[in-house]
Formats: structure tokens, sequence, C-alpha cells
């Protein structure tokens, strides 16, 4: 019995999104029981909606606070200028990302509107390379 | 508090989760340990990444806890030395460890349908590592201690990974027998999802939706199989007339009374054109898909076709004489030539009825003494069923029907 090719499953997914969480600076210290608490059910609730509106969650991190970042600029004679975080500059930065597979741009939007943040949300489609 | 709101997303990444631990260490006993012990060190941990990816969190710490149990664990050590070397990886496994049909779930459908188990085994372990339904629940719904249950699970998961733990398809010379065991644990796995062995839910949702999931997967994987596609024409059918199964009282609402323009028309369109395709090749599932065509598409229960429905359990019975489907043959040859003739019926299968099909007889005896009028039988009959029935809902039925066959005792 040969395996089958991913068309396996009617699929409802046709395009891939990058959903950014763009918010204050996240520092684990100060979160209260309830605000992490809140964070679990938000974030559950993002999931189960993903899940609800047959779209689906491909992938995601959280990620480290700014302080751990660094910035990367191209130098005038060829070398890259690291600038290490926190960047002061800016109070929001991407704490985190979820890429997602929906229907279409409608639902994608719709869908990330649910996403937990303190600050905004960033929805990027992903481009697509032709042929693929 | 952060249990109960782990408590979907463990559910949701259960098999994900427990299919790469099981990848990853090659034992299926170490896989669900560890992702035990990684799933309480979650509910009090504070990274921001079990938020956004709590799968990979718990699979990360969950790998972590592996290596050092192989580490301090001298047998371990011997059998599994990649991983006490920290070493092992998705990928250092054969490659039969990678479920070729990209969902987690089928994967471990096939690991749990091991030929070398029997099938209530099967079935445990499906709702085990499938479902991630604790075993302690598993072992309640099968009337087991939970002492028993586990030893049992023990046992099963040593003996499949004796003879080599397998997330492929059925293949070689057994391939058509063992695609049958995984049909048949699907169709159980349904079963108790619509069905529940007790508890005050008439079943489970997820259960029943995971085992739709699974006869899809299987399907997709072989569309040509007539019992594949009668698996999933029947699983579709019935679960098409799932809304309104449970009335306001929470009493399970038979066939009979069932508002009909509660079910789903789009489904029962999809699963009459699969059970179509499946009839030919004449198989249970693809007359038990029949069978139940035959009810979805009855505009009411007074049209109901009968005489089709008995010929095709006729051939049903023909083909596969188990109990259950004895049992379903009478009650339907009781509405096509009378409830007398049923009892009759019954009498004569009766004696060779299991235990496990006991209320179901029970029930249908009281049915039948009902139509016929013999109010203190029938009251009498359903008292006698619902002392053997542990599902809430059903025993909500029962207890009315005691009541309005008292009640019109006294008229």
């Amino acid at each position: 019995m040969p395996p089958s090719g991913p068309d396996r499953k009617e699929r409802t997914v046709s395009e891939e999104f990058i959903v950014m969480i763009v918010e204050p600076d996240w520092d684990p210290a100060s979160v209260t029981e309830e605000q992490w608490a809140e964070s679990i059910k938000s974030h559950g609730a993002f999931a189960q909606a993903v899940a609800d509106a047959g779209a689906q969650i491909l992938g995601g991190d959280a990620l480290q606070s700014s302080s751990a970042a660094v910035r990367i600029t191209p130098g005038t004679n060829g070398k890259a200028v690291f600038t290490d975080g926190p960047f002061t500059e800016t109070k929001e930065v991407v704490s985190g990302y979820y890429k997602i597979g929906a229907r279409d741009a409608a639902q994608a939007r719709e869908l990330a509107a649910l996403c937990p943040t303190t600050g905004w949300i960033e929805l990027y489609p992903v481009l697509q390379v032709a042929g693929m | 508090m952060a249990v109960g709101a782990l408590e979907h997303v463990f559910r949701r990444e259960w098999p994900r989760m427990l299919a790469a631990m099981i990848r990853y260490t090659g034992s299926l006993e170490l896989a669900e340990d560890c992702l035990q012990e990684a799933m309480l060190r979650a509910t009090t941990a504070r990274d921001r990444e079990l938020l956004i990816n709590p799968g990979a969190w718990i699979t990360t710490v969950a790998k972590r806890i592996a290596v050092d149990t192989a580490r301090r664990d001298a047998v371990l050590r011997t059998k599994l030395p990649l991983l006490a070397a920290g070493e092992a990886s998705d990928f250092v496994l054969d490659d039969h460890l990678e479920s070729p049909i990209g969902d987690d779930r089928l994967g471990l459908l096939f690991v749990a349908c091991a030929p070398e188990l029997a099938t209530e085994t099967r079935l445990a372990l499906a709702l085990r590592f499938v479902c991630g339904i604790p075993t302690v629940d598993i072992a309640d719904a099968m009337l087991v201690s939970h002492t028993s249950m586990s030893a049992r699970l023990t046992r099963a998961k040593r003996q499949i990974e004796r003879s080599g733990i397998r997330f492929a398809p059925p293949d070689g010379a057994n391939e058509a027998e063992r695609l049958r065991d995984v049909l048949a644990t699907v169709h159980v796995l349904y079963t108790v999802g619509h069905t529940a062995f007790d508890g005050d839910q008439l079943g489970s949702r997820p259960v029943a939706t995971t085992a739709i999931d699974l006869a899809r997967g299987l399907h997709a994987f072989a569309p040509t199989d007539s019992e594949t596609t009668g698996l999933l024409a029947l699983l579709i059918l019935t679960d098409a007339r799932s809304a309104g199964r449970v009335d306001d009282q929470g009493s399970v609402v038979t066939l009979e009374h069932a508002d009909r323009r509660l079910w789903r028309r789009d489904r029962i369109d999809e699963g009459l054109e699969l059970a179509a395709l499946a009839l030919p090749g004449g198989g249970q599932l693809a007359l038990q898909a029949g069978i139940s065509g035959l009810h979805s598409s009855a505009p009411t229960w007074a049209a109901t076709d009968w005489s089709a429905i008995c010929s095709l359990y006729d051939r049903l019975v023909d083909r596969w004489p188990a109990p259950s489907a004895q049992l379903a043959r009478v009650i339907a040859r009781s509405f096509l030539l009378g409830p007398q003739r049923g009892l009759d019926e019954l009498a004569d299968v009766e004696a060779e009825l299991p235990v496990s099909t006991t209320r179901q007889a029970l029930a249908a005896r009281a049915d039948m003494l009902g139509r016929l009028g013999r109010v203190n039988e029938a009251r009498d009959a359903y008292i006698r069923a619902r002392s053997h029935e542990r599902n809430g809902p059903i025993r909500g039925y029962y207890g009315r029907r005691i009541d309005e066959l008292s009640a019109s005792d006294r008229a």
C-alpha cells in the first residue's frame, strides 16, 4: 500500500501568514499569578478559535526580551554594526509570533485580531514562491 | 488554576508530543512517563514559550527528562545508549518510526493496533495514545480496576516494543487483516465517543470527532478499499444525526422521537455517496453504513424503509454473526413484522447473547412489550435494563419510560 501524498486531507488552508505580537517588553518577574492565568487562557482561546475556523497554527515561538536581542546594521565599509539590546528608543518589541495557515487574507485578519497582545499585532502574508 | 487552563492544551497537543517522544526515546513507556512529568512541570512553569508553543515547550522538557532518566537507570542505559549519551534525535531511529501519513494520530493508531494485542487492549491503548484519555478513566469506562488497567497497558506497551513500534500502516502478507483490525478499532472508538459506557454524558464529542478524523485519514490512505470507505460512510451517517440526541432533561432521544430537522443534510449526502461506493463490496462496515443511510434518509420515523433495512441486516448477520448485529436485526425485524414476532425472535437469540449486550436486549424486550401493551412486563423490563445501564442519559430515558408505563398502568 503506497503512502499517500499531502492531499490526504481536504485542506481548507491555502495561505500562510505570520502573526507578529508587538508589545512592551515582557518582564517575567513582575507578572502576577492572575495575569499568567489570563495569558494561558487567552492564548488557549486563540488556538481554539483558529482550530474552530478550520485554520491551523503551523508554528510559533515566544521570543526573549529585547535585552537579549541584537540589532545588526550593514556598515559603510562592508562591516556590520552590532547594537546590543535593549533598544530603548522603541517601547514595543516583537515578543512572539505565530505562523498560521488560513483560507484567505480575510480569515487571517479575523483570526489575528483574536491573538492576545498588550500592544498590537502585525499580520504578514508569507510570500509564496511561484510554482511551489 | 494553571492546571485547568492548560488541560485543553495538553489534550490538543498530546498526539504530536507523544509521537515525537516515542520517536525520540524509542520506548512507549519512557515516552509517556517523561511526557507526564513534563506536563506536570508545565503547570508551575512561567515560560512564555508555553503560551505560544506549548507542545514544543513540553516536548523539549520531556526530552531532557528522558535523557536524565536514561543516564540514571542502568537498564535503560544499556537499552537506549544513544538516549543516555544525550545524542538521540528525531532522526537517529529507524525510518519506519516516522509516520508516513502526516497525521500523528493515525501513526499512533497503528502503534496501538499491534497484531499481538487483544481487541480490547487495542481500544484501551488507542483511547490512551490517540485521544490522550487518562488510564483511570479508561479503566472506569471498561469496568476494570485502575491497577489492572494500568498493568494491562504496561504489558501491552512492552509487547509492542519487543516486536517493534510501527507507526506505519500495515504492509506485506497480513496487510488486509491488519487494516481490518485498525478499522474495527476506529469503529469502537467512535462508538465509545457516540455513547459512553458510563457517566453523565451520553458520549464524548472529542473522541467521536477524533474517530471520524481517523476514518477520513484511513480513507484517504486506502481510497479503493470498500471497508475503509464503509467505515467512513458509517461514521459520517451516524454522526450526522447527533444533534438533539439528548433532551432538555438530559435523557437520550430515541430515533423514533428524533427531531430530524436537526440532522446535518450535507453530511448525510456525503455519507450516502460513500455508502453507495462501499456497498458493492458487501463488507460488514459497508452494510452497516447502508443501514445507517436508510435511517438517515427517511424523512420521518413512519417512513422508515424497514423492509430494505431488514434485508441489509440479513446480509450483515450472514457475513458477521456478532451478537450486537443479531440483536439489531431482531429489533429491525420487529418493526417490519410486529413486536410479537420480535419477542419470539429475541427469545431465540437471547441465550447466545453475551453479558455485554444484556442491557440492550433488556431494553429491546421492554420496548416490544410496551408496543404490545403489556405494560407491567414492559416496566419491569425497563427497570432491569436500567439496573444494567451506567450511561446517565440512557438511564434517564429508561426512567422516563418506567414513569410513563406506571402512569398508564394506573390510568
